[in-house]
């Protein structure tokens, strides 16, 4: 098939938890994320719905299906990647019809990488999306930081697609990997340190099964060290295989 | 366990910045007292929060002669309390630059913080351009989004007051003697400590204390 994903060696996973402070309002978790793995590449989304909006739940779960399905028709022609965030915000609009779109605002971080091994990230809203290449280089996206924590933009308040922020690697060759994290996560780690967080989690994480991963994840989360951390917190990996050790910076 | 050691071991700060009129007609009818012991009792009050989502973090600006930090915004744990001392004239719009500069510093108050809350207080006019510096504040990026409260102390006239509140719910507040500078600061301890022990400290829901309760 000419379309084949011929990435027989990449591996993803994800998990995400309910914070402290939905659970103290009896709220469901507000965070979502997809992982998938096609004809046409891999593709890792983490969504986080806003809080202080009635169905953001809705609106991050539906996210993660508008972005697979938008990547899917974009992947499809040699479109410019505005074409794809607009295709994503179409589509997240029509899944949550009839809902108000203000009402169900979702932060969304993708990561997708295509048959040529060429990594596209892209992220609307707070959050990190980090690239680490096999070579220890970072290339980070994150959050508009002249803001404070939990004010910012997302499908549903952005007005254009000027505030997407993108970018891509050509090489997603063996021991390279992509993180993406909801702010629960990424507002309480240095910047600095996120490249050796990718590191460290695909090295401990990968030797385990699916299931074992996400367990381990998810008590992870709960059991945040930050002191009175509030938020839901998701973390979505994806990573190539063999994930080499002595590149760590 | 990989994720244990990347997490920063410290609460988000919720910052509170003051901008206290320490000018020369401070020092009469026992005023510059008052604010004193109740700006102190208020950091001590901070300091006995045992059940806070955040960490409190205090900046003080003065303006009577000039205006000046006079404790940079730090852990209110780590805050001890210098009394103010009353002298020279108003210089308000001076208090807004350095408010501006100190709460767009990303340093200073970092992309984790909550909200700010703004306080000021004051019995006189500004003696220097307000006007601009103010609207700088108003519509700097971050300062913009801070909650603010504000004290006009004896027959103060409120425009700078009611313009700096800028259609903001809360209302200017009046004090006609000293005493009422204290129930004013334990109305804004009160509102702050409401949003230290939230869940949400950045939402509107947030139940806020009753001003009528304090006057």
């Amino acid at each position: 098939m000419d379309n084949e994903n011929t990435n027989n060696s990449i591996e993803y996973f994800g998990a995400s938890v309910r914070g402290p402070s939905n659970k103290s309002k009896k709220k469901l978790k507000e965070d979502a994320w997809l992982g998938v793995k096609r004809s046409w590449g891999y593709l890792i989304v983490t969504c986080d719905g806003m809080g202080s909006k009635e169905s953001a739940r809705k609106g991050a779960k539906e996210a993660c299906h508008a972005v697979r399905d938008a990547v899917q028709l974009w992947q499809a022609y040699d479109a410019p990647i505005e074409f794809l965030f607009n295709t994503i915000h179409l589509f997240w609009e029509y899944r949550i019809f009839p809902l108000d779109p203000n009402d169900c605002a979702t932060t969304c971080l993708f990561a997708y990488l295509n048959n040529e091994n060429e990594i596209t990230t892209a992220q609307l809203g707070d959050g990190v999306c980090v690239i680490r290449d096999k070579n220890g280089n970072i290339d980070l996206l994150d959050g508009d930081d002249s803001e404070f924590t939990n004010n910012t933009t997302g499908l549903g308040i952005a007005k254009s697609i000027e505030q997407w922020r993108y970018s891509s690697l050509k090489t997603f060759v063996p021991g390279s990997a992509v993180l993406l994290a909801t702010d629960g996560v990424s507002e309480d780690v240095e910047k600095s340190r996120l490249g050796d967080m990718t590191y460290d989690i695909v090295s401990e994480y990968k030797g385990m099964s699916p299931r074992k991963r996400w367990e381990t994840l998810c008590y992870e989360l709960r059991n945040w060290a930050t002191p009175h951390h509030l938020d839901d917190k998701t973390i979505t990996l994806l990573w190539a295989e063999p994930y080499v050790m002595e590149n760590k910076i | 366990m990989a994720l244990k050691e990347y997490a920063i071991p410290e609460a988000r700060p919720l910052p509170v910045v003051l901008l206290l009129d320490v000018s020369g007609s401070m020092g009469v009818d026992g005023k510059i007292g008052s604010l004193n012991t109740a700006v102190k009792e208020m950091i001590e009050t901070f300091k006995e929060q045992d059940d806070s989502q955040a960490e409190v973090h205090v900046g003080i600006i003065t303006f009577g002669n000039s205006a000046q930090i006079h404790q940079e915004i730090i852990p209110v744990s780590e805050a001890s309390w210098n009394d103010m001392q009353a002298n020279g004239s108003t210089p308000m719009g001076a208090s807004f630059d350095i408010a501006r500069e100190l709460i767009e510093d990303r340093e200073k108050i970092s992309g984790r913080a909550y909200r700010p809350t703004m306080v000021l207080i004051s019995d006189g006019q500004p003696t220097d351009d307000w006007e601009n510096p103010l609207s700088s504040l108003l519509n700097s990026e971050r300062a913009s989004k801070a909650f603010r409260f504000a004290m006009g102390i004896g027959t103060i006239d409120d425009v700078v007051l009611t313009r700096f509140l800028d259609d903001q719910e809360n209302r200017v507040f009046n004090a006609d003697e000293a005493d009422q500078i204290k129930k004013f600061f334990r109305f804004v301890t009160m509102s702050v400590t409401s949003r230290v022990q939230s869940k949400s400290p950045d939402e509107p829901e947030i139940v806020k204390p009753d001003p009528d309760d304090f006057f």
